[in-house]
């Protein structure tokens, strides 16, 4: 495991690659396209521990931070939606440039999914194999989502701040989130990827969306602790074992 | 300037050390920022990446980090109690920063267990300057405990609702699945809060505070199970000494992990003035 900082040196991202041993490295990487805010917390250990299996399955993964969230530079809010999907970008270039794979997969995690397939888009790339968790197709309705969550702060009661779920935004950067919209993306490539689902009212929204029902690349996963946004005293975190188990299944099998 | 680093005798503990660009910056104490929680070394609502640029801007060395296990740091490969872990890590956070920064003092700040550990750490080792612990060890005060009971008693649908949740409890017992069983991190304990008898606190705190350590304790409104008044604290810690170096605020209106935006930053900036007197 190597944390480290990358990208340019005034705006540095926060990153971990985890590199696999040298007798089972399968020549392939993983890139980590987490969500963000309060469900970026929630699923953090998660993350970690998915990173940590592809590596040792064989994959070289790095898992990172957006401009403006987690260790990386910046204030919350600051962050677009295309910063934060050229981002992935970044660490693409950053985990093949540092370990010399050319060959790469992605895994989207909630609003990660959206901004994965925004960066596909944007770039014409063309995973060899990409894993959502939950995903949010469209930012719009990710937004209205988490306005009505009951962890949603809305604007705070003392100062003219805007914030969703504890975290301070800005007017700019909900709207450029809001007006990511990456369903034909979806529609398009639905067969090229698998979809797990924690909760059941996120399957049934995709398929709503995708107006496919029971694929066979489709899962739903339950066990979840809870809903994405919760917080609760002791930070409690997300560690779906199915989920993992069904992303590193899937890999190994895409790279046989 | 942040510097990612890898420290620890497995080299398995992830943290970001803040250094300030200042010279004066190596006659600073070292600031140690703890882990709240299960929660990584961002802290709530990335609390901790938000205090310890606040910190470094004025000139102070900054350590926040994962213990093992926890976040990005690996686990611990020893055969550890959880005390002995902590007490190993945190010297190894020390010694970092003393190498980097050329610290030889320092100032412990955590959130829940975060403050536990600060209150842990602080009883062994003279080096430690100051503790902001967040929600850490509180005690019932005869006025904690008519706020707490107090509504209850007068009020007789409190008495319905106390019973039907004990008559919850008691049928539901063992329903447990193992569904819930499975987010248990890969059999690692969630971390379970219990507080050592006041008496040993306050020996340790006047022990410390008689040596010139000073403490700024903080509580939220997100802890009404133990903590809910502004004076308790007083109140509480009556016997203790060298109360010019103790200062404590309650943030009534702030939950457990500060999620209004406000208030985290009028914590954030209390915390920031409080340390810049070690400056």
């Amino acid at each position: 495991m190597q944390p480290f900082f990358f990208g340019s040196s005034q705006q540095q991202l926060f990153g971990i690659i985890y590199s696999p041993h040298l007798e089972n490295d399968c020549g392939k990487g993983i890139v980590i396209c987490q969500t963000v805010w309060q469900e970026y917390i929630r699923a953090r250990h998660a993350t970690c521990q998915i990173a940590q299996s592809l590596a040792d399955a064989g994959f070289h993964t790095i898992l990172f931070d957006y401009y403006s969230t987690g260790d990386s530079s910046g204030e919350c809010g600051e962050a677009t939606a295309d910063r934060l999907s050229d981002d992935i970008k970044t660490a693409i270039d950053e985990l093949c440039d540092s370990t010399g794979i050319v060959t790469f997969g992605l895994i989207g995690i909630r609003f990660g999914a959206a901004l994965a397939a925004r960066c596909c888009r944007n770039h014409g790339l063309n995973p060899f194999a990409a894993a959502f968790w939950d995903p949010v197709t469209s930012g719009a309705d990710y937004i209205q989502q988490l306005k009505i969550s009951k962890t949603s702060t809305g604007p705070d009661k003392t100062a003219k701040i805007n914030s969703i779920s504890g975290f301070p935004v800005t007017p700019e950067q909900i709207s450029s989130i809001e007006t990511v919209d990456e369903k034909k993306w979806f529609i398009d490539n639905a067969d090229q990827f698998l979809a797990l689902f924690s909760l059941s009212e996120n399957k049934k929204m995709w398929e709503q969306v995708t107006s496919r029902q029971n694929e066979q690349n489709t899962r739903l996963l339950p066990g979840s602790d809870g809903g994405w946004c919760e917080t609760d005293a002791s930070g409690k975190v997300v560690i779906p074992k199915d989920v993992i188990r069904e992303i590193l299944s899937y890999f190994s099998r895409k790279d046989d | 300037m942040e510097k990612v680093v890898l420290f620890g005798s497995k080299q398995n503990l992830v943290g970001i050390l803040s250094v300030p660009d200042k010279k004066t910056a190596e006659l600073q104490p070292g600031i140690l920022i703890f882990n709240a929680g299960l929660i990584h070394h961002i802290g709530p609502f990335r609390m901790s990446v938000v205090l310890a640029r606040s910190l470094e801007q004025i000139g102070f060395p900054v350590l926040r980090f994962d213990f093992s296990g926890i976040g990005d740091s690996g686990k611990c490969s020893e055969a550890l109690t959880d005390e002995q872990r902590v007490r190993e890590e945190y010297r190894a956070a020390t010694e970092l920063l003393t190498r980097y920064c050329r610290c030889e003092q320092f100032i412990l700040i955590g959130l829940c267990s975060g403050a536990d550990n600060s209150h842990l750490l602080m009883k062994g080792d003279p080096r430690i300057r100051g503790i902001v612990p967040i929600d850490g060890y509180a005690y019932p005060t005869l006025e904690f405990l008519i706020r707490d009971y107090g509504p209850g008693v007068i009020n007789p649908r409190k008495w319905v609702k106390h019973g039907i949740r004990l008559l919850k409890k008691i049928t539901q017992e063992g329903k447990k699945t193992s569904s819930v069983a499975d987010l248990k991190i890969n059999q690692m304990e969630i971390y379970e809060r219990k507080f050592p008898p006041k008496s040993f606190v306050i020996t340790a705190l006047n022990e410390r505070l008689a040596d010139g350590m000073k403490a700024f304790y903080i509580y939220s409104g997100g802890i009404p199970v133990y903590y809910n008044y502004t004076n308790q604290f007083w109140d509480m810690f009556k016997r203790v000494r060298n109360k010019t170096n103790l200062r404590c605020n309650y943030y009534r209106e702030a939950d457990h992990t500060f999620s209004d935006v406000t208030i985290r930053r009028r914590l954030i900036a209390d915390i920031v003035s409080w340390c810049s007197q070690f400056s």
